[in-house]
């Protein structure tokens, strides 16, 4: 939009700022799970229950107390310090501790625990190399089938295609919801449990309706010139989904491809019942696992909850033009 | 010019970039996984907490310096996920050599996991060197595996798995806290002390405008402290009342009785235990039942309860991340001499029948079932056991392991009388009975608590509940009988079949036939 | 429309038919093969092992007697009702960008838009879960320190709901009656990236004249909102709306990770596919989860032959 035409829309008053308050507000509140991952994983539990909203400041107070058994050397105990500490010095406590003989402060960087993100790292490291293995070749292998299956329906009435597009549109229709069941027990009779290959199956199997359906519609309302003259040029069907098809529904299968590739990045069901070895894991599996301890160490937690987020974030940040278009272009579509 | 293709290049760049580490990696799990010509043991089990997956990693460390053609691996699993995950494994035929039992019944264990019978009469090589040396296998634990043979194998008598270690209920209490309220670091021993002990933590509370709560509690640890409280009352009631005249109550036997209408909790001694619970919850915080674990376990840390009544698994959480000394008692029961619930109580009880923990079983499908039972073994000899009650503060089910040398309180104590049982049903097939006690107990505790109401309240709904209950009693029964069919036509059809395989069996279904058949003619003709 | 041809055409370009195959071959082994095994085996008390009993009917007599199936259909007609609710602030989020001023702005805000929503969904049920924590909760914590607990302390005294108490933390996710609650508030400021950006599309068709029009009209900004700018985009928005029923009536994943596989305490947070996995993967009842399944499928089935027969998607 110009910006003469912003001028028109705008209100009479023709003032933004109200709406970057409120957009800036909101976008505040999202971006607060961001915050709280990043600084609470910085942290152990002790620091973090004392101060679970600043970060935590680079102070420690060094405790002594009294051995409980008489004869043994004092108790050195080294914790973080609050705020309020490092502001105004050290309290005593409501309820007096007859063991504690002394609480110094001192400046320590010690007290991030950087170990929290590199164990984050080495916890959540393999499971996103497994998942970003089966989302892309999920994705490759979805989008390619389907692409070929919308070529077929698109270009050319063949006999039995009606039937055939009658079984794939049923599925449209059909929610698979009790299919999770049975499907289970088809993975354990085929062999497939507890491997990756599995989950990049029926992830394919999932979507291809949709797939097909959206790109058939597109297909077909290409001019069908340019693929006469290809053909004229004597180009098979594949080089004709080569030329033709693929440089025009680029954006289109952008989309699809990124809506694939979420879909199965976040997947958890299916690996949560399929796969057995902790080295399969992919992501969504690995943090419901994570999850599982009685006495949560959050700064480990909240660590590969970071480390998890980062690297859609990553690919995103490169592939946004790409993002925001085909969402755009596929949006007119409808 | 040449910006433009470049720019779009990146991507795809980056893309193919991490594309091939991810094949990289996942290639590189399947030459792990194949390479080896070594013997691999997996084990599963949920018991993720302080202390035990240190103690297993040593014992697994040690086992494959003894062994180096054996390689075992740990899958830890959250106790949330436990159930489902045991039961997608075990069905999917993917379960790893030896898992953890939890939430499993005698259907389940029978069907994918091996009998130990007959090793459980051997002894165990590990304990070469103690004084356990040459005692069989299953004389080396405390309770001759007793508990897990009740647990997994009630009907049929087999054995599907060791327990390594057992469980009590204790409370703790903060020594500063109590120093502070009363002056002394000494806990309550009966129960007319705790109630005092009540009043002078309130007492506190007004001089000094603390807000101390006396026990921190939350849903699942306060069905603990009142299934430890209320068999004090039905103690003499089981004693002479026990319709089996077996010194105990079923479940059934109670729901039959309930349905009947011979007994209800009008009865003295059941309304005795309604009255002893409502007590004992002016001691817990408000809206305790909609706590968690963690929850109460946050109070205690930070210092706003006096008391914690929690398990021996609990211990080793609060000596790591507790700033103050916990001590440890037994909760304190009525004795013969309380004014008000002496009468039921006949003394005090036993811990024998204990509660088993890590239970381990070898399943069906495992590769190696001999060396997996070689490392149950190792697990469970005298000297790892003393590795694993010193690292994860809990006791051992070994017999002469030292408890934790910091909470030797943690033991069980084995002198005492029969237990009673408890009144919520909470053993009852089908759970209907059980949910309809749990939703409505709001109305008989805390402060505006009125038992009557309670009691109505439950009891509208009452027959209809324990006859859904009854009726899936009978269907899980018939279930098993049905099992037991196909268990003895193979035993039998064999060429050569031995009496002491099947006899068993046939007692064991007509066991079962005698449980159903009366409910079924009495109540669903 | 895709192109007729004749017969010996059609017979040259028989290789064609390989395009389709393995897509076939896909649907066929991994979406019609286990719908048609779970109608099967709904008859069966199966316990997904090989040995089944055929029951008959009986599974699905059970389901209709089933309290906790009902309830659940419940819960999820007042979570769609939640999730109705919940499209709007997407629709207001996309009108305020598109009626900035600068295009640099509104990319920007863009960008902005999709880097918290790109955190996997699962991350952001834990971070929520976390939210919700009676103890450490920023949600507690918040509530304390602006006053509100208290407010709603007496509030709760005033009504009886019995679940706000002065010196507990609040429980909400282990509350039965906080439950419902609590899956509505869940996702603040419930603003999903990609909805914004397709309805920011679908108000970027709009033409320069209508809003001039306007403008000479001396409209206000709120009747531009509900004459040029809902109708325009009331075409995705149906769409997103059948498939929100539709997914909301099936979907578990949410409740199974928030509120563990019995729905949280007193079962208030079960789900009637939540039921079925509980049952199939917890208690090892195969046999009867299909039969819910299958009567989950009814349902779904019901719902879209009315949209279909009742809602026209204009093109």
């Amino acid at each position: 939009m110009s910006a003469a035409l912003k001028d028109a829309v705008g209100s009479r008053r023709n003032r933004d700022w109200p709406k970057h308050l409120v957009l800036i507000a909101i976008l505040c509140i999202e971006l607060f799970p961001l915050y709280m991952m990043l600084q609470v994983s910085l942290k152990d539990n002790a620091s973090f229950i004392q101060n679970p909203w600043l970060p935590q400041p680079p102070y420690a107070v060094t405790e002594v107390r009294r051995a409980p058994v008489a004869g043994q050397p004092d108790l050195v105990n080294i914790r973080t310090a609050t705020w309020t500490e490092v502001m105004d010095g050290i309290t005593p406590a409501l309820v007096p501790d007859p063991a504690l003989i002394s609480a110094e402060k001192h400046f320590d960087l010690g007290v991030y625990r950087v170990g929290n993100l590199v164990k984050g790292v080495k916890i959540v490291g393999p499971y996103i190399a497994n998942t970003v293995f089966v989302a892309l070749s999920g994705t490759f292998l979805s989008l390619s089938l389907a692409i070929l299956g919308a070529y077929f329906f698109a270009r050319y009435k063949m006999p039995f295609a009606g039937v055939l597009w009658g079984a794939f549109m049923l599925l449209m229709l059909l929610p698979g919801v009790a299919n999770i069941v049975p499907l289970f027990t088809l993975l354990k009779d085929l062999g497939l449990l507890n491997t990756l290959s599995a989950l990049i199956i029926v992830g394919i199997a999932g979507g291809q309706v949709f797939n097909i359906f959206v790109l058939r519609n597109f297909i077909e309302d290409l001019p069908k010139d340019l693929f006469e003259a290809a053909e004229m040029d004597g180009a098979s069907h594949l080089q004709q989904i080569k030329t033709v098809v693929l440089p025009l529904a680029a954006p289109i299968i952008g989309t699809l491809a990124i809506l694939a590739f979420l879909g199965k990045w976040n997947d958890f069901l299916l690996p949560l019942i399929v796969l057995r070895d902790k080295e399969l894991f992919t992501l969504g599996v690995g943090l419901i696992y994570l999850d599982g301890e009685y006495v949560k160490q959050w700064g480990q937690i909240m660590a590969a909850y970071f480390i998890a987020s980062i690297p859609l974030i990553i690919i995103f940040l490169f592939c946004m033009r790409l993002f925001v278009r085909g969402l755009s272009a596929g949006a007119v579509k409808g | 010019m040449t910006r433009a293709p470049f720019r779009s290049l990146v991507p795809h760049l980056v893309l193919g970039l991490v594309f091939a580490w991810s094949c990289w990696h996942v290639a590189s799990i399947r030459r792990v996984a194949v390479d080896t010509d070594k013997v691999t043991l997996r084990i599963g089990h949920w018991m993720l907490h302080a202390g035990m997956r240190e103690s297993f990693d040593l014992a697994i460390t040690d086992y494959q310096k003894l062994h180096p053609d054996v390689s075992i691996e740990q899958i830890p699993v959250p106790i949330r996920s436990y159930a489902m995950w045991l039961r997608t494994r075990l069905v999917g035929e993917t379960a790893p050599d030896i898992t953890g039992l939890a939430a499993v019944g005698e259907e389940i264990a029978g069907r994918y996991y091996l009998p130990l019978d007959a090793y459980a009469s051997q002894p165990n090589p590990y304990n070469s060197g103690t004084p356990l040396e040459g005692v069989p296998w299953r004389d080396t634990f405390v309770d001759g595996l007793e508990s897990v043979r009740n647990l997994l194998g009630p009907v049929s008598g087999e054995l599907y798995g060791v327990n390594l270690q057992i469980n009590t209920l204790r409370l703790y209490f903060n020594r500063n806290l109590l120093r502070a309220v009363t002056g002394s670091d000494a806990p309550p021993v009966t129960f007319a002390e705790l109630r005092a002990l009540g009043d002078q933590i309130a007492a506190y509370n007004a001089r000094t405008g603390a807000k101390l709560v006396p026990i921190a509690s939350c849903g699942p640890y306060s069905r603990y402290l009142f299934n430890t409280l209320v068999p004090s009352q039905t103690q003499r009631f089981a004693v002479e009342s026990s319709p089996s005249l077996n010194l105990s109550v079923s479940p059934q036997d109670m729901a039959t009785a309930f349905l009947r209408g011979e007994w209800s909790y009008a009865t003295p001694a059941f309304r005795s235990g309604l009255e002893l619970m409502r007590e004992v919850t002016s001691l817990m915080p408000p809206g305790f039942s909609q706590l968690e674990r963690d929850d109460a376990l946050f109070a205690y840390l930070q210092q706003q309860a006096v008391m914690f009544y929690a398990g021996s698994w609990d211990y080793g959480v609060l000596v790591r991340d507790g700033p103050f000394q916990t001590g440890v008692t037994s909760l304190p029961l009525p004795d013969r001499d309380d004014p008000k619930y002496g009468r039921f109580v006949l003394g005090p009880i036993s811990e024998a029948a204990g509660s088993p923990e890590a239970i381990l079983g070898i399943t069906r499908t495992s590769r190696h079932p001999e060396v997996a039972l070689d490392f149950l073994r190792f697990l469970s000899s005298r000297r790892i056991a003393t590795t694993f009650s010193r690292e994860s503060h809990r006791i051992s089910s070994v017999v002469g392991t030292p408890p934790p040398p910091d909470a030797p309180g943690l033991a069980p104590v084995l002198n005492g009388e029969v237990n009673g049982f408890g009144i919520d049903f909470t053993y009852l097939a089908g759970g209907n009975t059980n949910r309809a006690f749990q939703n409505n107990l709001h109305r008989a505790l805390g402060p505006k608590g009125d038992l009557d109401d309670f009691i109505k309240a439950v009891e509208t709904t009452m027959p209809e509940n324990l006859r859904r209950d009854l009726a899936q009693a009978a269907f899980g029964q018939q279930r098993e009988i049905r099992r037991l069919d196909s268990q003895l036509a193979f035993a039998l059809t064999r060429s050569d079949p031995k009496p002491s395989e099947w006899s068993r069996l046939a007692e064991a279904q007509s066991i079962r036939q005698q449980e159903r058949l009366p409910i079924v003619q009495e109540f669903f003709p | 429309m895709a192109q007729p041809l004749s017969r010996q055409k059609a017979l040259r370009e028989w290789k064609l038919y390989f395009f389709i195959l393995p897509s076939l071959l896909f649907i066929g082994v991994f979406s019609y093969f286990p719908a048609g095994s779970a109608i099967y085996h709904s008859f069966f008390d199966w316990q997904g092992g090989d040995n089944k009993q055929l029951i008959g009917f009986e599974n699905f007599s059970r389901a209709l007697h089933d309290p906790v199936l009902w309830n659940s259909f419940g819960t999820v007609s007042v979570l769609i009702v939640f999730n109705l609710f919940k499209m709007i602030p997407a629709i207001l989020m996309a009108v305020l960008i598109h009626r900035l001023k600068s295009d640099r702005a509104q990319y920007g805000y863009r960008v902005l838009l999709v880097v918290p929503m790109i955190v996997p969904g699962l991350v952001t049920l834990f971070i929520w879960k976390f939210f919700f924590d009676p103890n450490l909760g920023v949600l507690n914590n918040v509530l304390d320190f602006t006053g509100l607990k208290t407010m709603l302390v007496h509030l709760d005294k005033f009504f009886g709901w019995d679940v706000f108490f002065a010196n507990a933390p609040i429980g909400w996710l282990s509350q039965p009656a906080l439950i419902l609650p609590s899956l509505f508030l869940w996702g603040f400021p419930w603003i999903g990236a990609v909805g914004v950006l397709i309805y920011l599309a679908g108000l970027q068709s709009i033409g320069q004249e209508v809003y001039e029009a306007a403008e000479l009209d001396g409209v206000g900004p709120f009747q531009k909102f509900l004459y040029i700018e809902l109708p325009l985009i009331l075409t995705q928005v149906r769409l997103s709306l059948v498939l929100l029923i539709i997914g909301t009536l099936k979907d578990y994943g949410l409740q199974l990770v928030l509120l563990g596989d019995t729905g949280g305490p007193g079962g208030r947070g079960m789900v009637p596919g939540l039921w079925m996995y509980n049952r199939a993967f917890i208690a090892g009842e195969f046999g009867y989860a299909c039969a819910i399944g299958m009567v989950l499928f009814l349902f779904i089935l019901g719902l879209t032959y009315l949209n279909n027969k009742y809602v026209r998607v204009d093109k």
